[in-house]
């Protein structure tokens, strides 16, 4: 799987069009130099070798765990991960705590009390928040509380250069709070039908007639729900980096997602490869995990097998 | 009863007699449709965006691509209804422009996902075995495959184009629609109308066009609107990130990416508000559309 993968990629990268190495040397060099810049760039990116023998040794170094060189900082593509990594982590981890801390209370709330005002209110406001981009809205953020309330900062980790708690949960507010309304709007969903599903079930119904109270019962049905969330929630981390990918780049959170657009941007095909290897593993592991947590927290699963 | 909001087929709307006598089902569900507020505003809203798009630009004395700088970046007036961009663009001509490239490929991505998955899920769930195994196995990926993602590695290496934008979308949507189709299938190739069809000799193409294809539709439109707020909503979020529809070409994506310098977003709110809301507008109605359409042929949820 991950062999096609790579395949895939190298083929795409090689089919693209423009030469790396024409874009590293300077437009502006001199007429004469520029072909003899051009070539020892090629050399030394090893383009000048027939393409199988690219492909193999672009695909050993991989199994080492050496991605090859950034085109455009010379950094090596792994460490620039890996740097990048935590950053995002950060972002996308918080925002996940904070949209399940928001859509858990709300998507059962909204089950027990059923079609009531508090239900209704619920379901408007996880379709709107669904139905407006990330980005739109974060826009709306910065305008609001950036730039008319002045209370919050617009872009970036830190104010100076130096690392500091207090100045990096200021900054983490706006873009933190942009994501975890998009997760508390689709979990709020999934959580209210799960809980509708369990709470109509006749376990809850013999729990009831034993004399168990109204929060018991709800606590019980929670439990269940919680069996196939763990599946979506797995599957769901993917498509949700795709969500950081965005705020990162307009909030200017040094992270993943601002790396991809910026290699994007000028081209930068070890950059732009590393990373879409790196979605593919996080969604093979990702499908992998689903399967695997699903038959951890379901024992019938299990038994059934 | 809330396990699935999809309907099984036909045999779950079942014609209901009213005083004139039998109303067929379709006439039922539009006159269940139109009495749901919110499914009504959605048509009006996505109606007038479609009526826009298209007519807007021949109405528009501007062109969205030419600019005059004498009257660069001006706030709203009479002249300019929602004022001029950085290099003097009308800015509601660009809102017209950019919709027709919006919603042309949410629209063309959804249509080709919901053609090829409603083709690929109903025949995988009739034909089972292992050709529904590795085709099931397929669709449980994809399904976690986030477009923005390929498209950003894709126009990284291949560079960006709208062709390109319409197929990856289109190729990464279809599992949504073949699984429901697939779904939908398995229950309707137990049932005794569809048994009885086999038994009295109808040829595999004739049961899947004339049996399987009408009770698979009512849900596959459903997923429809889903696709195509999906695809819309991955169009701006690829064009805001400069992956996506490459300027001077419009798109509302790349319109909010024009204007989210810090000076734009704080002086110049009618270039991004209005791209902005045409995407949310859009993408609400449709979901207003679909969840519509769902109660309406939904005879379990109002019966």
């Amino acid at each position: 799987m991950f062999l096609i993968i790579a395949v895939g990629l190298f083929v795409l990268v090689r089919l693209a069009p423009g030469d790396p190495a024409e874009t590293l040397v300077p437009i502006d060099a001199a007429p004469g130099q520029r072909e003899e810049l051009v070539k020892a760039a090629r050399e030394q990116l090893g383009l000048d070798k027939p393409v199988p023998v690219q492909f193999v040794l672009w695909f050993g170094s991989l199994l080492k765990g050496d991605l090859g060189y950034s085109f455009s900082t010379h950094q090596a593509v792994g460490q620039l991960l890996l740097d990048r990594l935590g950053p995002t982590v950060l972002l996308m981890g918080s925002a996940l705590v904070l949209g399940l801390l928001i859509a858990i209370p709300v998507g059962i709330i909204a089950a027990v009390r059923r079609d009531t005002f508090v239900d209704a209110a619920a379901g408007t406001v996880s379709v709107i928040a669904l139905a407006i981009p990330s980005f739109f809205l974060a826009m709306l953020g910065i305008y609001v509380f950036a730039v008319k309330l002045r209370v919050l900062p617009s872009a970036g980790m830190y104010f100076s250069g130096e690392s500091d708690v207090g100045d990096l949960l200021y900054h983490l507010i706006l873009p933190v709070s942009v994501l975890a309304l998009a997760v508390a709007a689709a979990f709020t969903r999934y959580i209210r039908s799960g809980m509708l599903e369990q709470l109509g079930q006749d376990y809850i119904r013999a729990i009831v007639a034993k004399g168990a109270g109204p929060f018991r019962a709800t606590m019980h049905a929670f439990r269940n729900s919680l069996i196939p969330l763990v599946t979506v929630l797995a599957l769901y981390i993917p498509a949700f980096l795709s969500g950081a990918v965005v705020v990162e780049q307009i909030f200017s959170w040094p992270g993943m997602g601002q790396m991809a657009v910026n290699a994007l941007i000028v081209r930068d095909y070890p950059v732009i490869t590393g990373f879409g290897l790196y979605v593919a593993v996080l969604v093979l592991i990702c499908n992998l995990l689903a399967d695997v947590l699903y038959t951890v927290v379901d024992p019938r699963v299990r038994t059934a097998r | 009863m809330t396990t699935t909001n999809l309907p099984s087929g036909p045999s779950a709307a079942p014609i209901r007699s009213s005083r004139r006598g039998l109303v067929p089902p379709g006439r039922l569900a539009l006159r269940r449709y139109v009495r749901n507020p919110a499914a009504v505003a959605g048509a009006v809203v996505l109606l007038v965006m479609v009526l826009a798009v298209v007519f807007g630009p021949m109405l528009s004395p501007y062109s969205p691509d030419v600019g005059e700088l004498i009257t660069a970046r001006s706030a709203p007036s009479a002249a300019h209804w929602l004022g001029t961009d950085a290099i003097g663009r009308d800015q509601l001509a660009r809102v017209f422009a950019g919709g027709r490239v919006s919603l042309t490929v949410g629209f063309l991505a959804a249509l080709l996902a919901v053609v090829v998955g409603t083709l690929v899920g109903t025949l995988s769930g009739w034909f089972g075995g292992v050709a529904d195994a590795v085709i099931s196995r397929i669709i449980d990926i994809l399904l976690s495959v986030p477009p923005v993602l390929v498209i950003i590695v894709f126009a990284g290496i291949l560079g960006p184009s709208v062709p390109m934008l319409i197929i990856v979308f289109a190729a990464l949507l279809w599992p949504q629609s073949a699984r429901i189709a697939r779904g939908v299938v398995l229950s309707l190739r137990e049932q005794e109308f569809v048994q009885a069809a086999r038994v009295l000799g109808s040829r595999t193409a004739y049961i899947v066009v004339r049996h399987l294809i009408p009770g698979v539709l009512p849900a596959v439109v459903v997923a429809a609107t889903i696709l195509v707020a999906d695809a819309v909503l991955s169009e701006a979020a690829v064009s805001f990130l400069g992956a996506g529809v490459q300027p001077p070409q419009a798109s509302w994506g790349n319109m909010l990416n024009d204007s989210k310098s810090i000076t734009v977003l704080s002086s110049m709110p009618w270039l991004w508000l209005p791209p902005g809301i045409a995407i949310f507008a859009t993408v609400l109605s449709t979901m207003a559309i679909g969840d519509g359409v769902r109660d309406a042929i939904d005879t379990r949820r109002n019966a």
